[in-house]
């Protein structure tokens, strides 16, 4: 693989918004042949980077440890000086490891499959396909980013382009969604800038300090004793304050002999009247929790799925929500370990709560489009279920529902889609029997379904039965509320069924007679898309190793670093 | 009786706060404008007064010649502006002046 | 007649005056290319108003040469006094400067686009004149080492400001600068007799004069609220909370390029001699906790209200004024913590404001409708992709999203107020800095009412329903 494979991930489909936007003449087809390719290209990479990720016993770790990571691209992105308080130093710095390589990898199938789908989407194609190659790129520059400064941007810069895209090209209350989208989104993303700047003002990046108070000549020298030194002296305020270089490197953030003595995040801070790392925790953990998003932050998902147009709801519920939890893996849980520790029981019963109320209002819903988006509320939930519980299962089955929901939720809305495309209704009791006029279409959301509410062989069980497993082993967590948990599954089972009963079974019958000749079965397109999910969630619940294999070490590493073994 | 500092000040502080009543209550634009230069004239009385105790200049006395003169132009165009307005809205009424807002 | 002593007294004199001369060429250029605009404006029967424009434009130009010049002059880690001690120059000044002469420039530019400065009827000699009135009182104001020439330019400033509100011909437009004219004239008052207070407290009106130092605050109470008092025209010019009842009249009555110039240059100006009082007062440590807590609560005050009025707004003016009121706060931020760091924060963010307002005020201009409604913008970025773009990509700058300027400007302000809780921890910093941040989505709702609007067809949509929704989000 070449060297800066992660860079041309990133900007591959960049470039390819910059040719939209500036070519010339108006643009014709070749403009979703493009995205269509370029996505394509960019799935081809990350398959790449899967195959050449180096997985097995003794693979590297990443998670703590910058030198164990793989694929990492650093370089200097600017640096300066705040005169008496120190210097400020970013990095393009990028990376993956066992946490992320997955989720790369899926990040760029399910941009393929909303490439793909977005094919019939004919009002204003310049601006849609150069916003949706800009949402890919910083999607997938959130995954590979290890400077917090870098990753936050990329954060940002998804909300702009999921805004527009909702709001042009969404259905009947588009601007009133991606109004609450951005709002919702923008708050959330604004409590982790609140503890961004917090973060990066109380910690130094050694090398560079050493560089600058003068130990060594260039940063790169900086071997493990002179780093050492650096962090003892530093905890003896030996260092003058101008020569601290404050750094957004994830990695710093997480040793605690890099906080500043006086910084009021870090270790020792106490005294103040504020436990300030516990604040700065749970900032870190709402700005997420609203992406993930979770109960009781989680209303401004139903409104956006049900104004987005197909393509753009297979991307929000496919990857957008998997960066908030890959966030709370990523950032707080190892910078805050002992908050984390500290707030499992209060994670896990959200968690449950967002299961069980998502499950609840999934079965209350008619509109199938609603019932699929509440669906991703109560399946997101065990997600945050696995990671509360803090245990290897537990962490597993986190990322492995990720994983999961994400080919599960981009293949249930496709199928929505589907649907939607033919009679411009979503309402499952504008149908009866579809199953004898649609068979094939009809088999395909029998494996979605089924997938989703945890049939075994199919990717959702093991996520789910990771989390559970996790959740019923971890001494933190008490017994009865992870069984909450599994009542979920049951109501899980209780509305897919229903839905599937309604729909699906019995004589057919339709809303409107007119619509008995728009329901052709699937095309070809809609054959490919569906086909490759449906493959996807089988391959991976029937081979979970697959998935598991290369993220293994990483999450061993990430439980011992969080639990200080 | 001697006069202090003293009386100057609370003269001024009378001046000011009367002033600002006017501006604070009357609506008339005129009556306004006679308010805002109570107050200016509270504020060259102080300067004046402590100008005595500059040890350097009487940077005080030259502040209040300053402040006459400005203040004379700004009336001027308070006034110009006001006869623009009286054509249109036929008042000099403050709360009668209100296209704006809605 | 004269004796040689006084010839000699006289000569000397002069040559102190030359280094004034050379510092004040920017001055002396826009003061006689005003006048010479004033004169034809009286003189030619017809009035030629490109012709106009181009001497006012050229006028700028070259007294932008002669500041550029002024660089050469002023040795950088020097401090200057021109005419005694009334103005001083330092690097920072003439920077300040240039960005004055830059905002005129581009008010210049877009005054040469609008409809109403082509007007048969229009006055574009006094018009002119009055503005490069104003450029002068600001660059004075830039300069000030005094008491008196802060009034004095204050003063310039103000009443040419009036009267290019009331230039709109249009009777609405004598309302908004009656009303600016009478709260301006009373906050200068109040900011004298606050001054006149300063001066019985030290027997001096330099500014900078060490004996303002010496007067112990602690002993004389005071003297706080006399600051306050004092500094009121200032704020007066910044629209910040108490002092910024004026500014959604004035913005809605004014043309729309001297709205964009009156929500950058003032407050820019402004800000830089309340940045160089502050870090001078700073020195003191009673006085810089007082003035920290104190710029602390007029931020926060300003940048709240004005961000929560804004939300009841239908007309675009207005909703602007409120929201330039709210920038006003994000710029007083600044002057809690006046560290080196905090002064290249300020230098970044006030230059980078500058441009993102006169980008937002360009777009409004190019795609408003005379009644400039809110909803008149509804689906103008279609037909106008330039001008939608641009008032897009600056109110995502102005809201602090990176990748723009914007964002990096905010996080070093931020970062400053953060470092200064972190050295003393007073609660009403860590409530700024929180509270100054996520405002930051109020602000976004806001700006994507209208910038984001443009690209949107549909009207009023939905609008009340988001509002409430906000509200309740943000309690």
């Amino acid at each position: 693989m070449p060297e800066n494979v992660l860079s041309c991930l990133i900007f591959l489909p960049l470039l390819g918004a910059l040719v939209l936007l500036l070519w010339p003449r108006p643009v014709g087809a070749w403009a979703k042949w493009l995205t269509i390719g370029l996505t394509f290209g960019q799935m081809g990479l990350a398959t790449g980077l899967y195959l050449y990720f180096e997985k097995g016993p003794e693979a590297p770790v990443g998670v703590y440890d910058l030198a164990s990571y793989q694929f990492v691209e650093q370089a200097s992105w600017f640096e300066i000086s705040l005169g008496r308080s120190g210097r400020l130093s970013a990095e393009y710095l990028l990376g993956i490891d066992g946490l992320s390589v997955g989720l790369v990898l899926l990040a760029t199938i399910v941009l393929f499959i909303g490439a793909v789908a977005s094919y019939t989407i004919e009002k204003l194609p310049r601006g849609y396909f150069a916003l949706y190659l800009v949402l890919s790129s910083a999607i997938v520059g959130c995954f590979v980013a290890l400077d917090f400064l870098l990753f936050y941007l990329f954060f940002e810069f998804m909300l702009l382009p999921m805004y527009f895209l909702i709001g042009i090209w969404g259905g009947e209350r588009r601007e009133y969604a991606a109004v609450k989208f951005f709002i919702y989104t923008l708050v959330g993303s604004l409590l982790i800038l609140v503890v961004m700047i917090g973060l990066y003002l109380s910690v130094i990046d050694p090398a560079k300090t050493a560089r600058q108070a003068g130990l060594i000549l260039h940063e790169a020298e900086a071997s493990p004793e002179i780093i050492r030194k650096v962090q003892a002296a530093l905890s003896a305020k030996k260092i003058a304050p101008e020569n601290q270089v404050y750094t957004f490197r994830m990695t710093a953030m997480m040793d605690p002999d890099n906080f500043a003595p006086n910084a009021l995040l870090g270790k020792s801070a106490s005294g103040f009247a504020l436990d300030f790392r516990f604040w700065a925790f749970w900032l870190l953990f709402i700005g997420f929790a609203i992406k993930l998003p979770m109960v009781p932050f989680h209303t401004w998902l139903p409104d956006a799925h049900v104004e987005a147009p197909t393509p753009v709801s297979v991307v929000l519920a496919g990857i957008l929500l998997k960066i908030g939890g890959y966030g709370m893996m990523r950032l707080a849980f190892p910078i805050f370990p002992e908050q984390a520790q500290a707030g499992m029981l209060v994670m896990g019963f959200i968690g449950v709560l967002s299961i069980l109320y998502g499950a609840l209002n999934a079965l209350a819903m008619d509109d199938l489009k609603k019932m699929v988006a509440h669906s991703s509320v109560s399946h997101m939930g065990f997600v945050l279920l696995g990671l509360a519980a803090l245990n290897s299962e537990g962490a597993h089955g986190a990322i492995y529902q990720m994983w999961s929901h994400g080919i599960l939720s981009a293949l249930l809305f496709l199928l929505v889609g589907v649907l939607y495309d033919r009679t411009h209704s979503r309402l499952i009791s504008h149908y009866r029997g579809l199953l004898g006029a649609m068979p094939y279409f009809g088999f395909f959301v029998m494996i979605g379904f089924f997938a989703s509410l945890g049939l075994p062989g199919f990717s959702g069980f093991i996520g789910e039965l990771f989390t559970l497993l996790g959740g019923f082993g971890s001494a933190g967590l008490p017994g009865w509320l992870v069984a909450g948990g599994v009542l979920g599954i049951v109501l899980g089972a209780a509305y897919f069924l229903w839905a599937l009963q309604r729909m699906f079974l019995g004589k057919l019958w339709l809303r409107e007679a007119s619509w008995r000749d728009k329901i052709q079965d699937l095309h070809p397109r809609e054959w490919l898309m569906l086909s490759l999910l449906s493959l996807l969630t089988l391959i991976t619940g029937l081979m979970p190793g697959l998935v598991f294999g290369p993220m293994s070490r990483s999450v061993e590493a990430w439980i011992q670093w969080i639990w200080g073994t | 009786m001697m006069i202090s500092l003293n009386h100057y000040l609370f003269l001024a502080a009378f001046l000011f706060a009367a002033g600002l009543a006017l501006v604070l209550t009357r609506r008339n634009v005129v009556v306004v404008l006679m308010g805002i230069e109570l107050m200016l004239n509270a504020a060259n009385l102080n300067l004046i007064a402590f100008a005595r105790y500059d040890p350097l200049h009487l940077q005080g006395q030259a502040f209040a010649l300053f402040v006459m003169v400005v203040a004379a132009a700004e009336a001027a165009v308070a006034l110009g502006i006001l006869v623009q307005l009286r054509r249109t809205y036929q008042t000099s009424n403050l709360d009668e002046i209100k296209a704006l807002h809605e | 007649m004269f004796s040689p002593e006084l010839i000699e007294s006289l000569r000397q004199k002069l040559s102190l005056l030359s280094p004034s001369l050379v510092g004040l060429g920017f001055e002396l250029m826009l003061a006689g290319v005003g006048l010479f605009l004033l004169l034809l404006d009286v003189l030619l029967p017809k009035k030629p108003v490109t012709f106009f424009w181009w001497v006012a434009t050229g006028g700028l130009l070259a007294a932008g040469a002669v500041l550029a010049g002024a660089h050469f002059y002023f040795p950088v880690e020097e401090t200057s006094y021109l005419l005694g001690k009334m103005l001083r120059i330092t690097a920072e000044t003439l920077y300040f400067k240039g960005l004055l002469g830059i905002s005129a420039l581009l008010t210049l530019w877009m005054l040469r686009g609008s409809a109403f400065f082509h007007r048969l009827d229009f006055p574009a000699g006094a018009f002119l004149f009055l503005f490069l009135s104003n450029v002068l009182g600001l660059s004075v104001l830039a300069m000030s080492a005094h008491w008196l020439s802060v009034y004095f330019s204050l003063e310039l400033v103000s009443v040419s400001a009036y009267l290019l509100t009331a230039f709109h011909f249009e009777p609405r437009a004598g309302e908004g600068s009656i009303k600016y004219l009478l709260f301006g004239a009373t906050a200068s008052a109040v900011m004298l007799y606050g001054l006149s207070f300063l001066y019985g407290f030290t027997g001096t009106l330099e500014i900078f004069s060490p004996t303002f130092l010496q007067v112990p605050v602690s002993k004389h109470p005071v003297l706080g609220l006399v600051w306050v008092l004092a500094l009121g025209g200032l704020l007066f010019k910044m629209a910040a909370f108490p002092f910024h009842i004026w500014a959604p009249d004035v913005y809605q009555s004014a043309p729309t390029p001297i709205v964009a110039f009156f929500s950058v240059a003032p407050k820019v100006v402004a800000l830089w001699v309340l940045w160089q009082i502050a870090s001078f007062l700073y020195e003191i440590e009673e006085l810089r906790r007082l003035f920290s807590l104190f710029w602390a609560g007029v931020a926060l005050l300003s940048i709240g209200l004005g961000n929560f009025a804004a939300l009841w707004q239908t007309h675009l003016k207005r909703l602007m004024a409120y929201s330039s009121i709210a920038q006003t706060g994000f710029l007083l931020v600044v002057l809690v913590v006046p560290s080196p760091g905090g002064f290249s924060a300020l230098l970044f963010y006030t230059t980078v404001y500058a441009l993102m307002n006169f980008g937002l005020f360009w777009g409004i201009a190019k795609m408003a409708s005379p009644e400039e409604t809110l909803d008149c913008l509804a689906g103008k970025g279609r037909e106008q992709v330039l001008a939608g773009g641009v008032l897009v990509l600056m109110a995502i700058a102005l809201v602090g999203l990176p990748p723009t300027a914007g964002f990096t400007a905010k996080l070093l302000i931020f970062s400053g107020l953060w470092e200064a809780y972190q050295t003393w921890p007073h609660p009403a910093l860590l409530v700024l800095f929180i509270f100054g941040l996520l405002n930051a989505a109020v602000f976004a709702f806001l700006l994507s009412q209208n910038s984001f609007l443009a690209f949107f067809q549909r009207k009023k949509h939905q609008r009340f329903a988001g509002k409430k929704y906000l509200i309740l989000t943000c309690l």
